[in-house]
């Protein structure tokens, strides 16, 4: 066995033992990269600090597929592509929600820029979709009205 | 483990598109029940998705997702009949693994 | 509507006799049945929403046949351009179930890979509505 593994090996067996002995819980041990502080901050530009960036110029190349209006906030389509090359990461905000940051998405090579998901909206807000491509930060900004269901059609 | 998740991956001239309806509640931690406590925060923090031993997706994901979220991507390098494996961990260490089939 | 009420007791009465899972204490189970298209789609879906503000407990399932499953296929849109991937997604999480008929599918050479994520694909829809009415016990609604 070369000395990586038997360093790895090492390592993760004093992790399980500590894990066993109750010193340590799972989800410690074997490091989440959920990334708290993102998670937490309040505005676009705290988020790209959070997220490891200065600041983040406005760009054509990022495009937020969502409907301008959403008669139900709990379940908002976003959708985020760009057409840039290199793009490293997508994270999709709402503005006016308790929890800015709804998703930070990791885009390896081979995986195209374009992700979908579904948000809640607590109120009408911008929506800003942050790209970071080559190193560099870029965002799109889209504001998504809310409104309460009608009745029927 | 939680409630299977559907997933489904359709490739088409190379690339393949994934589809994933996980099934969780995604609590904010800031809702209170009729009773007027506050139910505590719980939601999907990490999702993995793995083709043939490579990470091809990996999203941080918050209480501001939907309940029952969904998310899709687009990836290249798989053909019809490849395995790709979807993993989620929430925010009290509960996990789900499903597999799927690229059609 | 009283009619309904009367039904769906009956049913339910015979669904206990015949040794069927016993009802929970005052839950109310509907079944919609679509068949016409996405105008008739979309004025539901409201209304399942007004079910459901009204009645958080009621247990429903959605059966789509015929034309009744095209607000179900991807890229179906309604008539302000916006697609309905969302609002079954949104009643969905809420409980709610969407069943696609199969034999409509095939008939229209629709790919079941075509079908939203949120929804399932049964054999026979017309089936599947009275099977849901006599083994289940669901009170049966035409939108």
């Amino acid at each position: 066995m070369n000395q990586q593994r038997r360093d790895a090996l090492r390592i993760t067996t004093v992790l399980g033992l500590a894990v066993a002995a109750g010193i340590l819980k799972p989800s410690e041990a074997f490091a989440s990269d959920w990334n708290k502080n993102a998670f937490e901050t309040k505005t676009l530009a705290d988020t790209v600090k959070a997220l490891g960036g200065v600041s983040a110029a406005t760009s054509k190349d990022v495009v937020i597929v969502a409907p301008d209006i959403a008669e139900n906030g709990a379940v908002v389509p976003v959708g985020v592509t760009s057409s840039l090359p290199n793009v490293q990461q997508i994270a999709i905000l709402v503005e006016k929600n308790p929890s800015v940051l709804s998703g930070n998405f990791m885009i390896p090579a081979g995986t195209e820029a374009n992700v979908s998901t579904r948000v809640k909206m607590g109120q009408t807000s911008n929506v800003h979709a942050l790209v970071k491509a080559d190193g560099k930060w870029l965002v799109a900004t889209k504001e998504i009205k809310v409104t309460l269901g009608g009745c029927g059609g | 483990m939680a409630d299977p998740m559907r997933v489904r991956a359709t490739e088409a001239a190379g690339v393949t598109e994934v589809k994933i309806l996980m099934k969780h509640d995604m609590e904010t931690g800031l809702r209170k029940d009729a009773a007027g406590k506050v139910i505590p925060a719980h939601f999907i923090q990490m999702l993995t998705v793995r083709h043939k031993d490579k990470e091809v997706f990996v999203a941080q994901l918050g209480p501001s997702i939907s309940k029952d979220p969904f998310v899709s991507f687009k990836f290249k390098g798989a053909v019809k009949g490849d395995k790709i494996s979807v993993s989620w961990t929430d925010n009290k260490n509960d996990k789900r693994t499903d597999e799927a089939t690229v059609v | 509507m009283r009619r309904l009420i009367l039904k769906s007791a009956v049913v339910s009465a015979l669904a206990l006799l015949v040794g069927a899972p016993a009802l929970a204490a005052g839950e109310v189970k509907v079944v919609y049945h679509l068949s016409e298209g996405l105008d008739q789609a979309s004025r539901t879906l409201g209304n399942i929403r007004n079910h459901l503000d009204a009645d958080p407990s009621a247990k429903i399932v959605v059966v789509g046949h015929g034309d009744g499953i095209l607000f179900m296929i991807e890229g179906a849109k309604n008539r302000n351009g916006q697609a309905y991937d969302a609002p079954v997604g949104a009643l969905a999480s809420r409980g709610v179930e969407f069943r696609v008929c199969n034999n409509t599918l095939t008939a229209r050479s629709i790919p079941a890979n075509k079908v939203l994520l949120d929804a399932k694909v049964v054999q026979s829809g017309v089936a599947e509505v009275a099977r849901l009415q006599a083994k289940e016990g669901y009170a049966y609604l035409h939108p």
